[in-house]
């Protein structure tokens, strides 16, 4: 049954019954049918939006937001159609840090059942997927792998890391995993897909411990799909949704006996001109300014466009109680009357001239403390298909800024030591970092990177799917994806979901068989 | 030796002297009202930086006094250059006018500043 079929031109009332189901042709969705694409199972991946965009459909991610702080509307942080957001994202990934793992006693909330080396046999698969280049990342700190200099530092608690850019597609687009992996999946003798597929429902057997069946729509068709096992690949928020409005058997929704279905949604933060850099001698290293379509961009032997960016250590950040944290060179400005009084004076009293220098405005990315009161429920509005839309509630602790400010100072304590540059902190009180984030008439600076409305928790009250990712006390359905993810690192999601979803993909071959 | 020898040789030793004067006692460079933290602020290379750069950072709990045997204790006989980096080495960084500088020469730039 091979193939990638318009579930449009099904016949009305069809039933079909793969060995699994994956609800959602994202990145995670697509990842996990390829990675069981040589299995003896039949597999049947469900995408609610066809090739291409289409307004009418997106229209089923419109939502609420609410909060002291602005976020983006719901439809314009996630796509809904084949390859998912990775049809508008970034490309931007490294892996998450060891220390991401850990339960820090600074951080309610913090940990993972598992540490980072579980994922790390999938590391390698995951980046392949993702097109970007070598696995490289912090094998060597302080020297970018094209060996040129990084930014000089005296010794501390940050240094130099990088970002590592998916290859950019005819488009310009970096792996849009749809377009990307197509022919692959059409490919897979036992793996089938429908486009414009629109799972409405998951169906309970009537004692509430497995599925028994989902509700799909397309365009007016109603067709059934009765799998062995199902895994939700929707992203954070169509996940919550899917299991909110599932809750014909269990009134609080699937998974959700415990009220904590949609709680700890997260996304990244990402506070901008946080601070200004100034190099005395004026020379910023290569890499800085690097990504896909800068100039002066910093690329691999092989073509892979990397991003310097200033993080701290995990010993720093064990030591001194604070956030992961990814500062990055965003671009120059002027040097004012002001800022040049500052450095010249400081430059004279440290000896070292001046002349050329030049200032910088950072930006950074910030890991978010997990917050049970940060989540989406379901609203009392409808769409057209008849599902609830979402109400996000979303907020920004004072913590998350006060903690960064910590990291800031280490590197400008270090930029001093090392004699190379000087740091101002724009950004003090939550008015101020609030001003970083939000501008009139411009999109709130967030990463776009939905997480952890179905937290993985081995203890099914602190948790929606176990260390394996099923659903506690559901047997046959599973979560793919960042909605999974308990603790949330700094690092942008897609490389870490998709080792994760990889790894699930190893025990969906043992569950299955 | 001629008259012009004489001469000639009489105009070098009084330009020699006026020279040697000029810079013994900086007699071109810029002079400030004397002020009881003068052990200090002569550490300067350039006070009207200083000065500058301490009237954004000046506070109005500053009191110089204070300051001073801060200083005297952080430079100790050494210069001020030695002393900022230890600063920076031992993490005694400070914010003046929102920017991260070794205590030294926040200390220093503010007391400029409140002599002016």
């Amino acid at each position: 049954m091979a193939a990638i079929l318009d579930a449009r031109t099904l016949p009305d009332g069809e039933t079909v019954t793969p060995d699994l189901a994956i609800i959602g042709g994202g990145p995670a969705g697509i990842a996990l049918a390829l990675a069981l694409q040589s299995t003896a199972f039949t597999i049947l991946l469900l995408e609610a939006g066809g090739n291409e965009f289409d307004a009418k459909v997106q229209d089923a991610y419109k939502g609420a937001a609410d909060g002291e702080t602005p976020y983006l509307t719901l439809d314009e942080s996630r796509l809904r159609y084949f390859g998912g957001s990775s049809n508008h994202w970034g490309g931007w990934n490294r892996p998450l840090d060891a220390v991401d793992f850990e339960q820090r006693d600074w951080i309610a909330h913090s940990g993972w059942p598992f540490g980072i080396e579980a994922l790390q046999p999938y590391f390698a698969k995951a980046q392949a997927l993702c097109e970007a280049g070598p696995w490289l990342y912090d094998q060597t700190p302080r020297r970018i792998p094209t060996g040129d200099a990084t930014l000089k530092l005296g010794d501390g608690g940050v240094y130099t890391s990088w970002f590592q850019f998916s290859k950019t597609q005819d488009g310009g687009l970096p792996t849009p995993f749809g377009k990307r992996y197509e022919a692959e999946l059409k490919a897979a003798p036992r793996v089938t897909t429908w486009l414009h597929a629109a799972v409405t429902g998951l169906r309970q057997a009537p004692d509430a411990r497995s599925i028994a069946r989902l509700e799909v729509q397309a365009e007016g068709k109603r067709l059934t799909v009765k799998p062995r096992f199902t895994v939700l690949a929707g992203g954070a928020l169509e996940n919550a949704r899917l299991l909110l409005a599932s809750n014909d058997v269990m009134k609080p929704g699937i998974g959700n006996q415990n009220d904590l279905v949609g709680r700890f949604f997260a996304d990244h933060p990402i506070p901008r001109d946080v601070a200004t850099l100034v190099l005395f001698n004026g020379q910023l290293p290569k890499g800085y300014f690097s990504g896909q379509g800068v100039n002066n961009a910093l690329i691999l032997p092989d073509g892979t466009p990397v991003r310097a960016v200033f993080s701290p250590t995990m010993a720093f950040i064990r030591k001194e109680k604070v956030i992961g944290s990814l500062t990055t060179v965003e671009y120059p400005v002027p040097m004012t009357a002001p800022m040049g009084e500052a450095v010249a004076a400081t430059t004279q009293m440290l000896g070292v001239d001046a002349s050329m220098a030049r200032a910088y405005s950072l930006g950074c990315g910030l890991e978010p403390i997990p917050d049970p009161e940060r989540r989406v429920t379901l609203g009392g509005e409808r769409d057209g298909l008849g599902m609830p839309r979402l109400k996000l509630h979303v907020t920004v602790p004072d913590t998350d800024f006060r903690l960064y400010r910590t990291t800031l100072r280490e590197l400008g304590r270090q930029l001093l030591a090392s004699k190379a540059g000087l740091l101002r902190l724009n950004r003090a009180s939550r008015p101020d970092w609030l001003a970083g984030m939000y501008q009139p008439k411009a999109l709130p600076w967030w990463g776009s990177h939905h997480m952890g409305t179905t937290r993985m928790h081995a203890d099914a009250k602190q948790g929606v799917v176990d260390a394996n990712s099923k659903v506690h006390g559901v047997a046959n359905l599973f979560v793919a994806g960042s909605s999974v993810l308990p603790t949330y690192g700094s690092s942008n999601p897609t490389l870490n979901l998709l080792a994760l979803t990889l790894r699930l993909g190893d025990h969906l071959k043992t569950v299955l068989a | 030796m001629t008259r012009r020898g004489l001469l000639l040789g009489g105009s070098a030793l009084v330009l020699a002297a006026a020279g040697g004067a000029a810079w013994q006692w900086n007699l071109f460079g810029k002079h400030y009202p004397p002020t009881p933290y003068d052990d200090v602020l002569g550490r300067l290379r350039d006070r009207d930086w200083a000065q500058k750069f301490g009237a954004q950072a000046l506070t109005p709990n500053f009191r110089a006094d204070a300051a001073a045997a801060r200083l005297r204790q952080l430079l100790g006989n050494g210069d001020l250059e030695s002393a900022a980096l230890r600063d920076t080495q031992e993490g005694r960084v400070v914010e003046a006018a929102k920017w991260l500088v070794p205590e030294s020469v926040a200390q220093m730039a503010m007391l400029a500043a409140s002599t002016k």
